[in-house]
């Protein structure tokens, strides 16, 4: 028989040819494919007082319980309500009746299936001890009841527009009824969600620790914003807490921490090249604003508060409160420009004005000679110091007398219940999905005591109101009414910076920044 | 002797009192309420009092006081505010890193720090003592945290030898311990060398020129033995208290230190409730703090008595 050497290894060469180029040309798409597995360390500014969201326990427990815990209903990319845990959303009897649809064959970490009584219990816990589902929904409710297993239904005494955002928020999750009587109105302690990780351990001061939950039912969607499908790619996430910003950024520089959160602007130009680490700008996030004693004193006067608009420019204050040009932004609206829903530049003729000659002719008008403006401060949010710092060095030129009190945080937030303590005070807002949402000052017996009819008027007119463009409109006139009247004076929009080795994949820098969807590159 | 450790026992309660008084005081007259602390910024006013009154907070000073001491002198510290934990519990959750960070900090300082004040002083005025003498400067100028920072970056971030910050528990892991433990340990331990070696180079300089030194060599004995047998030990009792101070000071949670760490100890526990207004754990922290503070002078006496058979107790 002849040998056929020849025309085989050819052959054999080209078959192989090919897939070396198939194996080449498909490399890139393997490497961003999600891999399961691995132990995400995140570091975290501190440590939460409890994982229990119906009650108040600040940002840091939002941050973690998201991953343990949902709702009925969340966030997607634009910061709009969509169902998370309910299948669907309706209305009917004029508006006097919502109607919850629930998702099946959820089930709790405990194996236990969530149904129409946990969403009942959870809710009935959340119109008790949640600060939005207290002010804005549990007066208006008569009943919430289960027709069935999967059914919810919230009775109304009048039609509001409000009740979906508020389930949408990162603080009303989803309790087992069992948990809730066992702990009724103290802390939970059992941590049982329906949430992609359950909870594996918290020791304290050391970490907080979740593992993927097997049985998770994920929606089918795609991932949207926090909704659509939630998959936990790692094993494990250990939330860390690293209370020193510049050891939490060390700690990603070292590989000690795959995520840092909360860094300070000042490490963006140090890792900006560094091709190991991901530098994550964090939008949107917050906004610094100046607060008024409405209450007492100096600023009851209108004209004054105006006088004080008048003179700020706003551009060197978020600079100095931000850091580099990627970290703030200039901006009127109450609402970043991501979140679409609410954004409007309504009153913008007000903001950025940088004119002393009117705020000098203000403050002729409304009578001020000089007096002593007591103005609360603090050093342990360098942003709350650097705005303050640099306005009162623009209202001294205007011809403000301006006694900046540096305090410690707890000292502000005592004082600022006292009017007779302070004139203004610098705070701020986290990230509001809708009005009046998480927008504390806007309420009458918040410290500021911002009492206004109109307000009250626009407000209760944009509760009942459920067609989206009318709401939309009755926000505009409400923050047309925010820069007129001068209640509090927003001074931009400030962005985070979050550090990430290289090596995760997949993570979405917002506010309450997840880590379902995220996978470790190995 | 047995009389003398009985009476400065009882001296402890008079003692005990007097701290637990000031600190409850104190941390009462300080503004900042612990309840909006840990209700966040945005904290409703109404909710802030319900808490308040949840907590007992509302109650007039005396009563709260009253009550305090009550449960204190049962042994009862109380429950945190913020972690909702017995206080004695939540100390005992984190003295493992602080004790451990103490030891390992007070040997890197005696071992250090013996050593450098006793070649100062027997190679006074020559370029050793000098060079010793400049790094204890330094070391005592230095700030904690700067120091800290600084090895951070160099040791753990540049050259990658030694973890950046956090804490592994003693147990199958006692290697990681170290490893994580070293950085902080150095911090605080070569701080506190530099103390003891001035203090030792001080007291050496004095008892090498008394007569019985110049005996000694006069007789013949080996310089090593004259300085580490005869000098040394009586050197050492001035030291000692430097030694027990230092070592008082380390127990108290090496604040600083275990905050740019990450440690998870008894001194960052301290400084998170004073940033919360967590009152019950402060004041528990405190009295402890106090308390160790006491017994351990009460050992640097005990010890002056076997180190110098002049002094006898009655």
């Amino acid at each position: 028989m002849a040998k056929r050497t020849g025309s085989t290894g050819g052959l054999l060469v080209t078959l192989c040819s090919i897939l070396a180029i198939i194996v080449l040309a498909a490399a890139p798409a393997l490497a961003q494919a999600p891999r399961p597995g691995g132990t995400l360390r995140v570091a975290t500014i501190g440590e939460p007082p409890s994982l229990d969201t119906h009650l108040p326990t600040g940002i840091i427990a939002m941050s973690i319980a998201q991953h343990v815990f949902e709702g009925l209903f969340t966030l997607d990319k634009d910061f709009r309500p969509i169902p998370l845990l309910a299948e669907s959303y309706s209305v009917a009897d004029g508006g006097r009746r919502a109607v919850i649809k629930l998702r099946r064959g959820v089930q709790f970490h405990n194996g236990k299936e969530f149904s129409s009584e946990d969403a009942v219990a959870s809710l009935q816990r959340l119109m008790k001890l949640e600060y939005h589902f207290r002010s804005f929904i549990a007066p208006n409710v008569v009943d919430v009841r289960a027709p069935d297993r999967y059914t919810v239904e919230v009775l109304l005494k009048k039609p509001s527009s409000m009740l979906l955002p508020v389930m949408s928020t990162a603080t009303a999750p989803m309790y087992p009824k069992e948990v809730i009587d066992e702990f009724k109105e103290e802390r939970i302690k059992k941590f049982i969600g329906t949430g992609p990780f359950e909870f594996v351990e918290w020791r304290p001061d050391r970490y907080i620790e979740v593992k993927r939950f097997e049985k998770y039912l994920a929606r089918p969607e795609a991932p949207n914003g926090y909704g659509g499908k939630r998959t936990a790619f790692v094993d494990r996430i250990r939330f860390i807490p690293v209370p020193d910003g510049s050891v939490r950024a060390a700690g990603i520089e070292s590989g000690e921490y795959d995520v840092a959160e909360d860094i300070s602007p000042d490490f963006y130009t140090r890792v900006k090249g560094n091709p190991g680490i991901q530098a994550m700008i964090i939008k949107p996030l917050a906004y610094p604003f100046i607060i008024f004693n409405k209450k007492e004193g100096l600023f009851t006067n209108t004209k004054l508060r105006q006088a004080v608009l008048a003179a700020l420019d706003m551009e060197p204050i978020l600079q100095a409160a931000g850091g580099g040009k990627e970290f703030f932004g200039l901006n009127n609206s109450i609402y970043q420009p991501e979140i679409k829903a609410w954004y409007t530049t309504a009153g913008k003729e007000h903001y950025d004005q940088k004119n002393v000659v009117l705020a000098k002719q203000l403050m002729k008008e409304a009578g001020y000679s000089g007096q002593l403006i007591r103005w609360m401060a603090t050093k342990q949010y360098d942003w709350i110091y650097n705005t303050s710092l640099t306005a009162k060095t623009q209202l001294e030129k205007a011809g403000f007398n301006i006694d900046l009190q540096v305090l410690e945080w707890s000292t502000v937030i005592q004082r600022r219940t006292k009017p007779d303590l302070w004139e203004i005070f610098v705070t701020f807002n986290s990230l509001s999905p809708e009005p009046p949402l998480y927008q504390a000052w806007l309420a009458k017996d918040w410290p500021g005591w911002w009492e206004n009819g109109q307000r009250d008027e626009l407000l209760a007119k944009f509760d009942q109101e459920s067609d989206p463009k009318k709401r939309f409109a009755i926000w505009e006139d409400i923050q047309k009414l925010i820069w007129e009247e001068v209640p509090i004076i927003k001074v931009g929009d400030l962005n985070g910076l979050a550090l990430a080795s290289a090596k995760v994949k997949g993570l979405w820098p917002t506010y309450l920044m997840p880590y379902y969807n995220v996978w470790l590159e190995r | 002797m047995k009389e003398y450790l009985l009476r400065r026992l009882l001296a402890l309660l008079p003692v005990m009192f007097v701290v637990a008084t000031l600190v409850f005081v104190l941390m009462h007259l300080t503004p900042g309420d612990p309840v909006s602390a840990m209700l966040g910024m945005d904290a409703n006013p109404a909710d802030v009092e319900r808490m308040r009154v949840h907590l007992g907070l509302d109650k007039p000073l005396y009563l709260q006081y009253v009550q305090w001491m009550g449960k204190v002198v049962q042994g009862n510290f109380g429950e945190s505010i913020f972690l909702q934990i017995p206080v004695l519990t939540a100390v005992s959750e984190r003295i493992q890193p602080t004790l451990l960070l103490t030891l390992l900090a007070i040997s890197l300082a005696v071992g250090l720090g013996i050593p450098a004040g006793v070649i100062s002083a027997t190679r006074f005025g020559t370029f050793s003592d000098q060079f010793f003498m400049v790094v204890a400067l330094l070391g005592v100028s230095m700030p904690e945290f700067w120091l800290g920072l600084n090895l951070i970056f160099l040791v753990a971030v540049k050259l990658g030898w030694l973890p950046v910050a956090g804490y592994v528990p003693l147990g199958s892991h006692w290697l990681a311990t170290l490893r994580y433990l070293t950085l902080p340990a150095f911090c605080l331990g070569f701080i506190q060398s530099t103390l003891i070696a001035r203090m030792t180079r001080a007291v050496m300089l004095d008892v090498l020129s008394q007569d019985y030194i110049r005996t000694g060599h006069a007789k013949g004995l080996a310089p090593s033995r004259v300085v580490y047998k005869h000098a040394l030990k009586n050197a050492l009792i001035p030291t000692l208290t430097v030694i027990g101070i230092t070592f008082a000071i380390l127990m108290g949670g090496a604040i600083v230190i275990e905050t740019v760490f990450n440690i998870p100890g008894v001194g960052r526990l301290l400084v998170q409730s004073v940033l919360r207004r967590d009152y019950p754990v402060i004041q528990g922290v405190v009295l402890l703090i106090a308390g160790a503070y006491v017994l351990i002078n009460l050992l640097v006496d005990v010890a002056y008595a076997y180190l110098d058979p002049r002094v006898k107790y009655v």
